[in-house]
């Protein structure tokens, strides 16, 4: 299929570049989680 | 074919991340920005404008004197508040017990007005026969299973005070009082957290969007006169008159430290009903509004159909014809241990369905992120077993809103074939 020679290095870049993002948004939520963790200390509530 | 099939379901998937993406962006900024901020209740409410609390009652014996209670202690001035409750073609007791708590010495001194109706209309009927009693500047509404935090009542209108000409409506959150019932109360406290802390926050922060809950809001009554009142013909009523806000160049603004819980369904057939409601509500609401994208109106109400388009029909079909590519080929890879010569109906060019693969695992890990950050930004939540529930759902609680979407979908055929009337299907309270 001729699509496939352009389409192909276009799902490369795509998916490059939305695990990047993915990646930023992780570790901001991950760093977030820190904070509201040791600002509340919720080791001592159940949910 | 194949091939065509599977280039749609990678882009509308990459479409679905994107948005995905977007969303989580604005949500981590407001929750970041939140969590800098310091929370404030002012004890000067003499500038407050008067508020209507409506709270639409149909059968509501089990949960409404817990309800009622809860708004008449809400943290704002009691002269300001004027409460209706509408027994709304009750056959219980539900009007009996408004009427005992009315009579309380505690609370002689309030506004309460019970109004017991045999129109139609559902909830939509109920809340404008109350609209002609209202006196408030102000209208809000809480369900009959609401139990609104004390300063609920407080924050929203606080909000509205920001830019009271701009902000034609405000709305807060809702917690599921019963989350820990069962497993279903519990997935559906994770959609609950993702839809309101992520969803909701992202969309204000970024775009300035909203759309009215049926429950735990406010908003200007004189802008629901204008309107005509709720629209009885809608399934989700919210939903209807979140368009007409927004249609009117008002703003609906999220106040996220107003907070109230609720009952949610503990039953599978009680939730199925509620969602496939809920779903065929949205479906009517897109379709009677899909114009907008070609017309004069506002960037922000074409965005808003975009969103709901996309939510309920787009990537409705590209999840269910990506499952159905994953599935089939499952099935013919097992065959084929045994068959060699077996060939998938789905065959295709290149590393193509490497990619489809690909583009399904980042939906998959932003799904569960998304999940994640809502419990991060809500006390309690954030533990062990929610990260497994949340790593789960997709598999399993996420696949019901495929079957509901496709119930809803079929319904709304056979209603518009045959010219069947919506029937409004009320959630039933667990005691």
């Amino acid at each position: 299929m001729s699509y496939a020679k352009w389409f192909i290095p276009v799902c490369i870049g795509v998916s490059i570049l939305f695990a990047a993002a993915v990646l930023v948004l992780t570790i901001a939520t991950l760093m977030f989680r820190a904070n509201v963790k040791k600002k509340y200390d919720r080791g001592n509530f159940s949910g | 074919m194949a091939d065509v099939i599977l280039l749609l379901s990678i882009v509308s998937i990459w479409i679905a991340v994107l948005e995905s993406i977007v969303i989580m962006s604005g949500a981590i900024r407001f929750v970041y920005r939140q969590n800098r901020g310091v929370l404030v209740r002012s004890g000067q409410l003499d500038d407050f404008p008067t508020v209507t609390v409506m709270v639409p009652a149909h059968n509501e014996e089990l949960v409404i004197t817990a309800t009622v209670e809860h708004i008449l202690q809400l943290y704002y001035p009691p002269d300001k508040v004027q409460i209706i409750v509408i027994a709304d073609n009750c056959t219980d007791r539900t009007a009996d017990k408004l009427k005992a708590l009315k009579a309380r010495t505690s609370y002689k001194d309030r506004d309460l007005l019970i109004l017991e109706r045999t129109g139609t209309g559902g909830k939509s009927g109920a809340l404008n026969d109350a609209l002609k009693e209202a006196t408030g500047d102000w209208i809000c509404v809480y369900d009959a299973d609401a139990a609104p935090e004390h300063n609920a009542l407080y924050f929203l209108i606080q909000k509205a005070m920001e830019q009271p000409e701009r902000y034609g409506a405000v709305f807060g959150r809702n917690k599921a009082r019963n989350r820990g019932q069962n497993l279903l109360s519990q997935f559906i406290n994770l959609e609950l957290i993702t839809i309101q802390r992520v969803h909701h926050t992202g969309l204000w922060e970024l775009f300035g969007l909203g759309t009215i809950p049926g429950t735990n809001f406010i908003v200007k009554r004189s802008l629901m006169e204008e309107i005509g009142g709720w629209d009885e013909h809608a399934i989700t009523e919210d939903t209807a008159v979140s368009f007409e806000i927004l249609g009117r160049g008002q703003l609906i603004a999220l106040a996220p430290q107003a907070e109230a819980y609720q009952q949610e369904p503990e039953r599978l057939d009680v939730y199925m009903k509620q969602r496939q409601r809920w779903a065929k509500g949205n479906y009517k609401v897109v379709v009677d509004n899909i114009h907008q994208l070609f017309n004069r109106s506002s960037w922000r109400i074409k965005l808003h159909v975009l969103y709901y388009a996309a939510s309920y029909f787009w990537f409705m079909v590209a999840i269910i014809v990506s499952d159905l590519i994953f599935i089939v080929n499952l099935v013919y890879q097992i065959i084929a241990l045994f068959h060699p010569d077996t060939l998938s109906p789905f065959q295709f060019s290149s590393d193509l369905y490497v990619y489809l693969v690909i583009a399904w695992a980042l939906m998959y890990y932003i799904y569960v992120l998304q999940i994640n950050l809502g419990l991060a930004t809500d006390i309690g939540q954030s533990n062990v077993r929610n990260f497994i529930l949340s790593c789960v759902s997709y598999f399993t609680y996420a696949q019901l809103f495929l079957v509901i979407s496709l119930l809803a979908f079929w319904s709304m055929i056979v209603d518009k074939v045959t010219g069947r009337q919506s029937k409004w299907y009320k959630t039933k309270r667990f005691g």
